[in-house]
């Protein structure tokens, strides 16, 4: 017959064994699922799905028939997942004035939201 | 003394003005050779320019010129900078509300277009890397509004170049000008009344300029109606519909011509908040309420009552 205490801390040792694989089965499957949805929300990043789903590895088509061959990318880094600076509007030097109220001239230009 | 002269492009007229009138046929080459070259990059309704041949590449990568990769930098420049107010890949969006052809041709009729809510694919999605255009398939670029505006930067400063005088070139609303101004500066009239594009006597308001950019975008001029829909090509990216803007003209100065025709179409497009982020942008500007009522924000003058003399000289 088995002493009382030597059979309770089996059971013990059993369950602490059974509550480590657990854990190691769940530690796996999260960091599994970590990579999935990393994957998955890089797929959906701006500018990354396009470059991924057609990223083949096919020659540019020229659009202008005597072009000269590609040269490297861009001084500015045009490509815009790269970008280092924000781009912004410019003021003007000197903001537009009122015309002096006398003489009254006519305007030399209309300009009337043709854009 | 200055000396004038306007024709007909890209459904909208151009106006070239020099300060001195013996230097205007040279003036004119510079701003017939950038529209030709902007024409040839940038014109959604040619079938052999670049910009048709990008947007029929069905994904593959396109090798571009210099000035459609400028241009398109450009424009991606402008869509971040208005946090994507204005963003060239609405080009789908536009020929689902009908404006596929020269607006000549749309405002001749057509079945009413579906519109569907949805945003478009977003500049994000556009790929320049040095000369060569990659869009992901499906997605229409378009460049009108940047590349009419940067052809009047191009062409004012080329023609300051070829000339050495002072420089307005006028493309439909986008001004640029160049080079000495004339005495007291370029005079413009911000209208919202497009019956005159020339120096005629449209209600609105004078402003006086020296350097730079002035633009004016409305939703006023390029419509057109289907059915019983009323549509106009200012296109709001996050709906992918005409936006529904509470300001019908929107008129900005701006360092560039680029600059000012995005700073009006971001505007447009923002509605209401447009106000607070101009003045934020420190560009002045000029809006008009639907129902007419306008508005002078960071620095853009005061209207006050213009009475126009008949017969004065231009310039």
């Amino acid at each position: 017959m088995q002493h009382p205490e030597r059979s309770r801390r089996r059971r013990r040792d059993a369950g602490l064994n059974q509550v480590a694989a657990w854990t190691r089965r769940a530690v796996g499957v999260g960091i599994v699922l970590s990579g999935l949805l990393a994957a998955g929300l890089a797929h959906l990043l701006p500018g990354q799905a396009a470059d991924r789903a057609d990223g083949g590895p096919e020659a540019p088509v020229s659009s202008e028939p005597s072009a000269p061959p590609a040269t490297s990318p861009s001084p500015d880094g045009s490509a815009r997942p790269h970008r280092t600076h924000r781009p912004r509007l410019t003021p003007p030097a000197t903001a537009p004035a009122a015309p002096p109220s006398t003489p009254v001239r006519r305007p030399a230009h209309t300009t009337s939201g043709g854009s | 003394m200055t000396g004038a002269v306007g024709f007909p492009v890209w459904g909208t007229t151009a106006r070239l003005l020099v300060t001195d009138p013996r230097r205007l046929d040279a003036a004119r080459a510079a701003l017939d050779a950038e529209l030709t070259a902007m024409g040839a990059a940038c014109d959604r309704f040619r079938a052999d320019s670049e910009l048709s041949r990008v947007n029929a590449a069905g994904g593959r990568p396109v090798e571009v010129s210099a000035l459609f990769a400028e241009t398109l930098r450009r424009a991606l420049d402008v869509a971040e900078a208005t946090g994507g107010a204005v963003d060239p890949t609405v080009g789908a969006a536009l020929v689902a509300a009908g404006y596929d052809r020269d607006l000549a041709e749309v405002r001749g009729g057509g079945p009413a277009p579906r519109l569907v809510r949805r945003r478009v694919a977003g500049w994000r999605t556009v790929h320049l890397d040095g000369r060569v255009v990659r869009l992901p398939r499906g997605v229409l670029l378009d460049l009108g509004a940047t590349a009419k505006a940067l052809a009047a930067d191009r062409a004012a400063e080329r023609a300051l170049a070829d000339t050495g005088c002072g420089v307005l070139v006028g493309l439909g609303g986008d001004i640029a000008v160049g080079g000495p101004p004339p005495e007291g500066g370029w005079r413009i009239r911000v209208t919202d009344d497009h019956r005159d594009n020339g120096p005629g006597d449209a209600p609105g308001q004078d402003v006086v300029i020296s350097a730079g950019g002035l633009a004016t975008s409305s939703v006023t001029v390029r419509r057109w109606r289907r059915g019983d829909q009323r549509l106009h090509h200012i296109i709001d990216p996050a709906t992918g519909i005409p936006a529904a803007s509470c300001w019908r003209t929107a008129s900005v100065a701006a360092a560039t011509c680029v600059d000012a025709n995005a700073a009006a179409t971001a505007a447009l497009v923002k509605g209401w908040s447009a106000g607070t982020w101009l003045v934020d942008q420190r560009l002045p500007a000029r809006l008009v309420r639907l129902d007419g009522h306008a508005f002078a924000l960071a620095g853009w003058p005061e209207e006050t009552p213009v009475a126009i003399t008949s017969g004065g000289r231009a310039g």
